[in-house]
């Protein structure tokens, strides 16, 4: 590491992929040992708090917020927020209505053959539904919201649920090929997409990616958006548009967490 | 394929029906036991007794490739995030294409975090540095070097492998082939200059007397040395017949 006040020199013949790993690996470390994966719920002081020393921007869209929502949960930075937030937000919704869970659970269970049909190794895709399953069938019997978060705040069994979600992603995107190719950027195929930006963990989502991800599990969601946009509100999107969704997630630039509305 | 039949520490069967933890242990015991069922042609792998996040592998260099012949060693190094992070990759024996020791580049290894899917196996990652191994594409870790100096180095693998006590732990069947086969060598090169001489007898009977005669008589230390003790015999006879002959004159002389 060069020391402060140090130019950095960049040499050509040097191979920097050793230390860009282990930059990476710092800066992981740190965001790990500061937020948990999945929050407890926050009031919405909280985020009032983040955002103190903001200008007015913010703070009339936090207000805007304020009128519709009670709390947040907060989600690691790590990439995988998205998918984080949805798979919390789906599965704590089932705990408090589990209208729809067998639904959904169909959906879930029907899912791994059509993987396994696109090409993802049969044992991999098995091992990660499995796991899936698992954390379904506790909803089923009705675990507590404590149980759930402690799932989604074990690292492993946390990221077995975000593999899963985004191989969920990939295979839809990749099912509806033709329509989906339209809206990839760079010169890529859909399947390429996939490989490169929704199978590896820490690849964060973009639109195409939340339609998916709703579409192919049939569990809408709204984005609250705060960003810097000149407005007094926060602009709000549903997919798929003419929805009614029960899940809300807020966005700020780079990053999702969990709203709940009064 | 060749299958593995050693006996394996119990833990790598312990095996709930439901998974208690989800950690990189638990997938590689399943990955173990997966490939230990459905193996990867021309590939075979085992963790490490004592470490399940260090695998070793053997390479059968595949039929009509430089590597023909050739057994190539290396080892997989797994982090505690597997699968969510991919492990590191390196050849142990000199092969022509990797450098030794060396973490090598690939999409599946540990340089491309952020081209790893985690539902990627240990047979999948195996199946890429194969296929990576036959290609020539260049990346770090990669070497140039000629298809004669790939043979040369297929050949002196085993030999080489040999030397290697990890690998000779963990692939006894492999050493066993290999001794076998220099076994085997060494027999046909006896047995084939055993054959030498019978193939030079065997056409002999149907050659004519006089050339049998002829080849037996080069062929033959015995004939020769026989020959030349008649030559001898008839030498000292012809002296002692000369003596006498003289002896003879003399006295008839005086």
């Amino acid at each position: 590491m060069a020391a402060e006040g140090d130019k950095f020199v960049y040499d050509p013949e040097r191979n920097y992929d050793d230390a860009t790993l282990a930059q990476i690996r710092v800066m992981e470390n740190e965001i790990a040992s500061q937020n948990n994966i999945v929050s407890e719920r926050l009031s919405m002081q909280n985020l009032k708090d983040e955002y103190a020393d903001a200008d007015d921007v913010f703070k009339l869209k936090i207000k805007d917020l304020e009128s519709r929502y009670h709390y947040m949960r907060r989600t690691r930075g790590d990439g995988n927020c998205f998918y984080r937030a949805f798979g919390f937000a789906c599965l704590e919704m089932f705990l408090a209505d589990s209208k729809n869970l067998p639904r959904f659970k169909d959906v879930a269970q029907k899912s791994r053959d059509e993987l396994v049909s696109l090409g993802f190794p049969q044992f991999t895709i098995e091992d990660f539904h499995e796991s899936f399953m698992d954390v379904i069938e506790k909803i089923e019997k009705q675990c507590s919201v404590t149980e759930l978060s402690d799932i989604f705040n074990n690292q492993g069994l946390s990221d077995y649920i975000v593999v899963y979600l985004r191989l969920l992603v990939s295979g839809y995107l990749q099912k509806e090929a033709e329509f989906f190719v339209n809206f990839i950027e760079g010169e890529r195929t859909v399947k390429e997409f996939c490989n490169q930006e929704v199978e590896p963990m820490g690849k964060e989502s973009d639109h195409i990616h939340i339609i998916a991800l709703t579409s192919t599990l049939g569990i809408p969601v709204r984005v609250e958006y705060m960003d810097r946009v000149d407005s007094s509100k926060c602009t709000q999107h549903n997919f798929p548009e003419d929805s009614q969704p029960s899940i809300v997630l807020l966005y700020r630039p780079g990053h999702y967490d969990i709203l709940y509305s009064r | 394929m060749v299958i593995f039949n050693i006996t394996l520490p119990l833990f790598y069967f312990e095996m709930s029906s439901k998974r208690v933890s989800t950690t990189a242990t638990a997938r590689l015991k399943q990955d173990y036991m997966r490939i230990m069922k459905d193996p990867v042609p021309y590939i075979r792998a085992i963790p490490l007794p004592s470490n399940i996040l260090e695998w070793h592998f053997a390479v059968e260099g595949p039929e009509n490739t430089p590597y023909e012949g050739g057994i190539y060693h290396g080892k997989l190094v797994f982090p505690r995030e597997f699968p969510f992070k991919p492990p590191s990759i390196y050849m142990i024996t000199p092969n022509g294409r990797f450098k030794c020791n060396t973490r090598l580049c690939l999409s599946i290894s540990d340089f491309h975090p952020d081209t790893w899917n985690p539902a990627w196996s240990v047979s999948t990652i195996l199946t890429g540095l194969l296929s990576f191994m036959l290609e020539k594409s260049p990346t770090l870790g990669s070497l140039e070097t000629s298809d004669l100096t790939k043979r040369q180095l297929s050949a002196q693998s085993l030999q080489f492998n040999m030397g290697d006590k990890v690998f000779c732990e963990l692939f006894p069947d492999v050493v066993e082939k290999y001794v076998e086969e220099m076994k085997k060598r060494e027999e046909e090169i006896k047995e084939s200059s055993a054959n030498d001489s019978a193939v030079n007898k065997r056409p002999i009977s149907n050659l004519s007397n006089s050339t049998q005669d002829h080849i037996q008589g080069q062929g033959n230390n015995n004939g020769i040395f026989g020959s030349a003790l008649a030559n001898i015999l008839v030498i000292i006879g012809f002296a002692v017949f000369a003596y006498t002959v003289k002896f003879v004159l003399r006295s008839v002389v005086e």
